[in-house]
This record gives structure tokens, sequence and C-alpha cells, in this order.
């Protein structure tokens, strides 16, 4: 047993000893801007796990000051399938062709995994020379990986040779693993190219997404309008919907509307919807007032799917010709609910104060199922003069659930401070609690907070019924300021309620006036006649520094404060919670301070340690403090750490 | 994207048949039930933790169903078939431990990505280049050039898109940024982002038996990071954390808060030109960076000094005013006239969840709010933020070639990554 316990400690000192070791070198790894310290480190290729480790922060950095100088040691690691990585994390950074060369010559002598690894680096570098070398090495090699990495990295190059073989490898290896993304980066990186390499890719054997950014970015390259007829034509999503959307894309240079409106007719009816809302979704005046004589005609067509499609295309139109659009929108006939949906959804758009007035009315007759809709258009346009509108009907689909709770979030973000009290009332008959307090927040966002709160209280100092009145003090939490914490202030003194105002004064959260807080909780702590309610103060006051960001002499003061009130043991040592997330000399003092207490000696050493710990350099003051601690704590632990930490800091 | 699948969904939704998303189908009358052929088909990978979270906000749409989950660990495979089945009431959740045989299936609409962080932009790669929406849990890229690699794809595969960054359909930051667009703040001077450590870790823990790949495919697990031995604390709860040596908690967090900053400032089609790391009066070097855009706005990004209004704080400084907020909800303005008049909502702005807007442009074939270039480039000005303060030194950045004017900089933008999990 005694040996055991001995070759324990031997163990634990060599291992404690070998961490300090390391520890000094991976500071000095992490901090040095000298190439040759890293150099050393990765030079000696490493044998165990923390040399692997040390070599692989010296790497990281080599990325950021390593030259030409640190290549040869890099080159050494590529070849060893735990340190290939690290390197090229490295090398892929070193502006040096250096660099380049030692992944060709490992491209030239490695195999599978590991060659595949440096073709992707040199991919990344783009190093164009070494194109050759990654065809080679495509051709030698089964490796899966290999071809994938040749192919990308080919693709980033780019050279008219590294096209040439990508194209070759289309007929046989289309669909290998590397070569769609390859031909994609080539047409990124010559655009003279660009419109033959899409093309290849729109037709050659490739997965459909390959195939669809091919005729995508195709069309988008070189927008030749019967390629675009054909791609719409076509029964092949993967061929429609790429050329639908190059429809919206294409660049307002070239007309693309024209020729699509004057050929609609070569395409069957649920296209012609497709394709000419995506014209109307063009970012393109020219477009669009092309395509809305079409719309406005669509809209008056007797068949409502014509009407349907005619409507949802409208809303880029109301930008462009807001009267024309709003006239043909309001003219349609036959309001299905969908049309109906979409001629207000299309009509959001619209600036200007006829459509809220229009808007508001329509609120107050529209039944049920239009209800959640003319909500959001209310809510999204900002129509203030629907708040009431809303209220009412609140009130009466109260019992109806999904519409109502609809209802009262739109108007939690239109009320303003007139109907704030019908609002509160509708909002206190919901039964759910998580669901109050989220409405109050979204109408507080946007409420001036004084004037609200104002309200608020003339309320809450009119109401009998107690238990409407505390119900009205959780929504002065939530809109903060004076006037409201006054209110909650008073509360906390009359016995009726009491419990819940202590409760809300100890939950109070809105910074501009939580210093004003912070004295209600210290007048309660003082003087309140019930102990309950003294410590609910007390520890009411002590959030506060802990949890808010005040000045560091503020907090250090208030520590003071709740130390020199508090009574219990259990409530004094709550200062150190507070004291322990300020790391400064000052607040270590601070905690210092109280070891005097016997009651609170330990904490307060404790305290100042783990302060210690987090003080970055050099501190005397924190190391004679520590000293101190040394001569106050009679813990072990603490005073282990207390001496190596003065030592540290001195 | 399979062809005829979504051909008659599009069509459906251009011509009436289907409802938009936003309303629920027992609303319009309708028994609450969506036709098979109007559903939308999903597959899910790496859902643990937050990724749980966000598959169960996915199952909560009727018209949506999960047929494939993916995860290179048994115990979560096995959790999320459960889930998944008990959703659907059968036992027909397809598992898998490869996503990219996830990714080919044809009956697949989208998938949900929510890996752990160094797999995000391969991951989504993969998927667009297989023809599959994507969701993706930010932070979507862990370098420059994984950003400008995730936006190509998805560029030249035209797949929809959107990050899992969220808050830009969360009511009190829509204000926050409604205001700042208004005009009522002033001309913007500065916006703020509330921002993590932004350094890396280097962890290495000690190697343990591999457990089979049945169990755990460590190949996999580790996917484009250099090989490091197995330990089993690298696979439980957040333990990938440690494994992500490139870039750390920068775009983790900052994807957030500085794609909202990027958001109200207009600045959603660029990034600063100009970053400069901070220094106390010692000269020890703070959290904190500080960038400028082309036109001489600031972009500041620290981890603290905000109001306290919650996590993901966002702060905009105007000539005439400055509105504030956090996750907390709750919105502080330097004048309650601020608030005055003000809506929520400003064009273009989406009404409606995160999720529930991504579903919608799956049919639309809409771009979302959180598209790749709006997030693409609130990456680039985190990987940016995490150069300059790695460097300690003040660089110019060019937002069109994506180059600094540094070249040790230029190299910490770039991770190589290991066959066959390589982006190019």
């Amino acid at each position: 047993m005694k040996y055991c316990i001995t070759t324990l400690f031997l163990w634990g000192f060599a291992l404690f000893a070998y961490a300090e070791v390391n520890l000094e070198l991976k500071k000095e790894i992490l901090t040095t801007k000298d190439e040759a310290v890293l150099i050393r480190v990765i030079e000696k290729m490493p044998t165990n796990e923390e040399e692997l480790y040390l070599a692989s922060i010296a790497c990281k950095q080599l990325a950021s000051y390593g030259s030409d100088k640190a290549v040869p040691a890099l080159a050494k690691m590529l070849s060893e399938p735990k340190l290939n990585h690290y390197a090229r994390y490295a090398l892929v950074a070193i502006p040096s062709t250096a660099a380049d060369v030692a992944l060709v010559e490992a491209v030239r002598t490695l195999s599978g995994k590991l060659q595949a690894d440096c073709i992707d680096t040199l991919g990344v570098r783009r190093y164009l020379p070494a194109v050759p070398e990654i065809v080679a090495a495509e051709g030698k090699s089964d490796c899966p990986w290999v071809r994938k990495a040749s192919y990308e990295a080919l693709g980033r190059m780019a050279t008219d040779e590294a096209i040439a073989f990508l194209l070759a490898e289309v007929e046989n290896n289309g669909k290998a693993d590397g070569l769609a993304t390859g031909l994609l980066s080539a047409a990124e990186f010559r655009k003279d190219r660009a419109v033959e390499i899409y093309a290849v890719l729109a037709k050659g054997p490739f997965a459909a997404p390959a195939k669809r950014a091919g005729i995508y970015r195709g069309l988008l390259a070189d927008p030749d309008v019967e390629r675009l007829f054909a791609g719409l034509r076509s029964d092949d999503g993967d061929i429609f919907e790429p050329s639908l959307k190059a429809v919206r894309e294409i660049s307002s240079d070239v007309d693309v509307c024209g020729p699509l409106l004057a050929g609609l007719d070569r395409f069957p009816v649920e296209k012609r919807f497709l394709v000419v809302r995506a014209l109307a979704d063009r970012d393109d005046d020219g477009s669009l007032r092309q395509v809305f004589p079409l719309l406005k005609s669509w809209c008056a067509n007797p068949d409502e799917a014509y009407r349907v499609a005619g409507v949802r295309a409208m809303k880029n139109l109301f930008r462009v010709l807001p009267r024309e659009a709003l006239e043909t929108v309001l003219n349609v006939s036959g309001a299905t609910e969908g049309l109906y949906a979409d001629v207000l959804a299309a009509s959001v758009a619209l600036p200007g104060e006829v459509l809220d007035a229009a808007v508001v009315e329509t609120l107050k007759t529209a039944p049920r199922e239009k209800l959640h809709l003319l909500a959001t258009i209310a809510e999204q346009r900002g129509i203030f003069a629907a708040a009431e509108v809303l209220l009412d009907l609140c009130e009466k689909h109260d019992a109806d659930q999904p519409v109502r709770d609809r209802l009262i979030s739109a108007a939690a973000r239109l009320v303003q401070k007139d109907h704030l009290l019908r609002f509160v009332a509708d909002v206190q008959r919901l039964p759910n609690e998580t669901q109050i307090s989220l409405l109050y927040q979204k109408v507080c966002v946007h409420l001036p907070q004084e004037a609200s709160a104002a309200e608020i209280v003339k309320l809450y100092d009119g109401e009998k019924d107690l238990s409407q009145k505390v119900k009205l003090l959780p929504v002065l939490k939530v809109i903060g300021g004076k006037t409201a914490l006054a209110c909650v202030s008073r509360a906390c003194w009359e016995a009726a309620t009491q419990e819940v105002a202590t409760r809300i004064l100890g939950e109070w959260n809105d910074p501009q006036t939580i210093e004003a807080s912070a004295e209600v909780c210290l007048k309660l702590a003082r003087e309140a006649t019930d102990e309950k309610y003294r410590i609910r103060g007390l520890r009411s006051y002590i959030r506060i520094p802990r949890q808010f960001n005040l000045p560091e002499e503020k907090k250090i003061a208030m520590c003071r404060t709740f130390f020199d009130t508090a009574r219990r043991p259990e409530d004094k040592l709550l200062v150190f919670d507070v004291l322990k997330r300020v790391i400064s000399p000052a607040t270590a003092e601070a905690a210092f301070s109280y070891a005097s207490d016997e009651a609170c000696r330990e904490a307060a050493c404790r305290c100042v340690v783990t302060i210690a710990k987090e003080v970055k350099g050099k501190s005397p003051q924190m190391a004679t403090l520590l000293e101190r601690v040394l001569a106050t704590t009679s813990d072990e632990e603490v005073k282990r750490e207390a001496k190596i930490l003065a030592a540290a800091l001195k | 994207m399979s062809t005829r699948r979504h051909f008659l969904k599009t069509l459906a939704v251009l011509t009436g048949g289907a409802a938009p998303l936003v309303f629920p189908a027992s609303v319009l009358g309708r028994d609450g039930t969506v036709a098979p052929s109007n559903k939308l088909t999903m597959g899910g990978v790496g859902l643990w933790g937050r990724g749980s979270t966000v598959l169960r906000t996915f199952l909560q749409h009727d018209d949506v169903k999960v047929l494939a989950v993916c995860d290179v660990q048994s115990c979560r495979r096995d959790f999320n078939k459960e889930m998944v089945d008990k959703r659907n009431g059968d036992q027909a959740c397809d598992t898998y431990i490869d996503m990219r045989e996830l990714f080919e299936r044809k009956d697949i609409d989208f998938v949900l990505i929510a890996t752990g962080n160094r797999w995000h932009a391969l991951a989504s790669i993969w998927a667009a280049r297989a023809g599959k929406d994507i969701y993706c849990e930010k932070p979507v890229s862990m370098s420059l050039y994984e950003a400008h690699a995730l936006e190509e794809a998805i560029r030249q595969y035209d797949v929809v898109f959107q990050a899992g960054t969220q808050r830009r359909n969360s009511d009190n930051y829509k204000f926050a940024v409604s205001l700042a667009h208004s005009g009522k703040l002033g001309k913007l001077k500065e916006v703020h982002a509330n921002i993590l450590w932004p350094g890396t870790r280097h962890e290495w823990l000690p190697g343990e038996p591999e457990p089979s790949p049945e169990v755990c495919d460590w190949d996999k697990f580790l996917g484009p990071v250099p090989w490091r031995p197995y330990h089993s604390r690298y696979v439980r709860n957040a333990g990938w954390y440690r494994i992500d040596d490139f870039e750390g908690e920068m775009p983790g967090w900052a994807s957030h808060t500085i794609d909202m900053a990027q958001w109200a400032a207009k600045k959603d089609d660029t990034v600063p030109v100009a970053w400069y790391p901070q220094f106390d009066e010692k000269g020890n070097q703070k959290w904190d960076i500080h960038a400028t855009y082309a036109d001489g706005l600031k972009l500041i990004m620290r981890p603290g000094g905000f109001m306290g209004l919650g996590t993901c704080s966002l702060r905009l400084v105007g000539e005439d005013g400055w509105v504030e907020t956090g996750d907390s909800s709750r919105v502080a303005v330097s004048s309650d006239r601020l608030r005055e008049g003000m809506g929520v909502y400003r064009d273009g702005m989406y009404e409606g969840p995160h999720v529930t807007e991504f579903l919608e442009c799956v049919r639309t074939r809409k771009d979302p709010t959180s598209n790749v270039r709006v997030t693409v480039n609130s990456h680039i000005a985190c990987h940016c933020s995490s150069i300059c303060w790695k460097l300690g030194r003040a660089l110019t950045f060019d937002p069109v070639t994506e180059k600094f004017n540094d070249r040790a900089a230029d190299g910490l933008g770039i991770r190589s990554m290991r066959e066959p999990y390589t982006l190019n």
C-alpha cells in the first residue's frame, strides 16, 4: 500500500513536471513570430502524442510566419499519415514557390490518400505548373480519392490543358466524384470558356444537380433565347426549373421578356403561369412594364386559374406601376379564398395610406378565414389604426383560440399608448402565462416607456380587485422605467401586494433604472418588518452587481453595503459570487477585506485565489495579496494554489 | 432537389393550390391535414444539443416530414430516430453514418445541418452539390476560404440556404434595425456588436481506444480537421469545441451580432476595410476589435460594456440618438420619443419565425432573410476580426479580392483539409 502510494506520487510528480515543461514550450510556440523556433519544433519528427500536439501548433503558426526556410522540414512531414495534414496547414499558406515545388514532389512520390491530399493543396494554391504532374498522377492511380482531388484541383487551375483533360474525362467518367465540381470551378476561373463548359455540364452524363447548374449558369453566361425556350418547353424538371430560374436572373441588358411573351402560346397553360410569374419577378423595370398588360388581362379572365396567377404575379408591379396595379387587383372578380389572400399579400408593398384605410375597413367585416391574412397585412404595413379593430375582433373571437391568438399577436405590434389598457385587459384573460409574458414583451418593444407606464399605473391605482391589481405588476416590470419602478416600489410596502411586488423587484431587469431599483431593494432589506422580505430585498440587491454591467468601483461599493447589511452568514457569502467575476487587484482586495469575518475567512481567501488565476501577466499587488492569503487561510489546497500563483505573478 | 416533386410544389404555390405557410391549415377552414404531395421532406445531420432543438421546431410543422437522420454516433442516431418515428407514427425513419448517403436520396427536399462547427461549410457544400436546400446552423464557415467556397456552391447549384442565425426574425432586433433604417437615429456613426473571446483553443486530450465505427466513426467525426487520437470527451456534449483548432469562439458567437450590425448599417453586401486590435493602458491586448467600413462607419466589437439587455447585445449609435437591445427582448433608446410612431417592420422584413420562413422559401424558391450572401459577409467580418486579433496589429482588407495587405493575415484565411473531406 505504502509502495503504491509512493509510486503514484512519483508518477504524479513526473507527469506534473513534464506537463510544466511542455506548457512553457507551448506558450513559446504560440507567441513567437520567429520562424526558426517553429522550425526547430517540427524538424524533430514527433514520436509521441505530446510532440505531435506541439508540432501541430507550430505548423499552424508557420502558416502565418513561415517562409521557404520552413519548407524542407514541412516537406518531410508530408509522407507521414499523421503529419501530412499539419504540414499542409502551413504549406497551403506559405507564399513561396518552394512550397509548391515540395508539394509537386510529394505528388510524384506518394500514392493514395496522402497523394490526394497534396494534390488538393496544390489546387487550393492554384499552382498552374503542377497541371501536367497532376494529370500524370491521375492517370497512374486507381485510387478514387486521387481522381477526385485531381479533377477538383485541375478545375481550380483551369489552364487550357487542365480543361482539356477534364472535358476528355466526361465521356468515360461523367459520374465520377469531383468531375462536375472541377468543371464548375473551371468555369468560374475561366469566364472565356464558361459557356463551353456549362454546355458540357448541361448535356453530359452528370448527376442532376450538376446538369441543372450547367443549364442555369449556362443561360446566365450566354442568354440565348432559343435555348431558353427549349429549356422552358422541356417536360424534364431538371431542365425546366433551372431555365425558369434563369428567366428571373438573366441580365436586363438582354430582352427576354419580349420574346417570351410573344411566344407564350408555345407553352402549355400551367407553364405559362410560371413563365410569366418569373418575368414579373425580374428585378428590371422594363420587363415589368412589358408584362403588365398581360397580367392585367389575366386578372380579368373568366378562368379563375388565370386570375389567381395574374394576381400572384402582380407584387413587383406595385413598385413600378403602383396606381395601375392597385386598380387592377381591386377590380378582380370572384374573390375566392386563394385569390383574396393573394390580392392582399400583393398589396403589402404598396406605399401610402389609402390602402391602410381599406385594410382597416375590411378587417371589420372580414370572415374568419381572412382574419389571419388581414392581421398580417396590418402588421407588416404598420397600420396602427388597425389596433383597435384587432382588439374588437379578439373579444369577438375569444373562444376561437387560433384566430384570437393571431389577432392579439398582431395587436401587440400595433397597439399604441391609447389602446394599451384595453390590450392589457384582453391579454390578462389568456390562460397561458408564457403567452402573456411574450405579448407584453412584444408590445413594450415599440411603446414609449414612461407614457405606457403612466397608463398602467393609472389602471393599477384604480383597480379594486386585488387579484387583477397584482397582475399589472408584471406588466410594469416588462415596461420598465422610472414611473413603473416607483409603482412597484410602492407596492412593496403594501401588505396586500407585497408578496408579488417584492418578487417583481427581484426580477427587475431594466438596465436604465437598475441602480434606482437597487436603492429600493436596500430599503426593503433594512426596513421591512417581516424577515422574509428583508432577505428577499437583500438578495435582490446583490443580484444587481452580479448580473449587470456596472463600474467596478460601484460593484465593490455595493458589495460592501450588502455585506454590512446582511445578518446571516449564508447571505454574506454571496458577495464573493460578485467579486470573483471581476478580475482585478481592487476586487481581490475587496474580497480579502471580508476575511476578518470569521465565517467568511476561507471563502474570502478562495475568492482571491480564483481572481488571481485569471490575472494576465505580472501583478506585484496580487502577489502581495496572495502572501497575505497564505498567512490567513488554513485550507491546504488554497495555500498551495496561492503559493504557485504568488510566484508566477511576482 | 427531386424534380417532379419540386415542380408540383412550385406550381401549386403559384396557382393557388397551397396556402402560404404562415397560416395554419386549420384556420383556413381545412381539416388540419396537409396532402402528402404538399409535404416537404427532410433529412437531419448532427442533431444533438442545438440540433435537437431545431429538429423539434421543424417537427412542429404539419407540412414537413423527416425521412432520415445522420450521426456518426449510434446513441444519437437512435435517439433522433426515436423522436422522429414517434412524430411520424411509424418506424420508417432511416439512419445514416455517412451524410453523403443521405444527401443522395432523391426523396429528400432539404437538410438540416447541425454538426460541430468544423463541418458546417463542407456539409452544406456537399448538400448543395446534391441539389438539397439547406438550413445550416451557424457559424457557416471557419475560414475566409470556406466562406467563399460556400457562397460559390450555393450560387452554382442554386439551392435555398438559410443560416440558423435566427435573430433577424426577432421583434426587438427588428425594431432596433427599423429605427436605424427609419433615419430617426440620424446618420449612423457606430454599430456595436457583442463578441466573445476571439482566440482559438489548442487543446489536446490523450488517446483512448477508439470505439468501433458503428458506435462512433472517429474519422468522420473529425471530418476536415487533422487527425488526433480519440478521446471520449470530444464526442460528449459540446466536447467537439476542443477540436475546433482553427477559428474558435469568434464566428460561433459574433455571427449573430455582427450579422445584425451589418444589417442595421445596410452593409449586407460588404465588410469593413480596416481592422484595429485594442490595447489597455498597460499595453495588454484586449478582446475588443474595431473596424471601419469604406464610408467611415465604425464597427465596434466588444465582449462587454453593454447595458445588460441579455446576450447577443447590439447597439446602434447615430448622430441623433442610439438604440440597444439583446436577447432579453428589451429595447433601450436614448429618448422615448424615438419609439413614437415606430412599428417593428420595415420593407422586406419577414413576419414569422426563422424556420417557417425557410420552409416558405423552399416552396417559393426565394432567398430567405439569412441567405448565403448576407451570412457569408457577416462571417467574413468575423474571420477578419479574429485574424486581426490573433496578429495583434492593424490590417486593411479588400472586400472584393478578400485579401489583406498582410501576408501573415492571408495565411490565416485558409484552413487545409484532408481527403475525402475537402472543399474543392
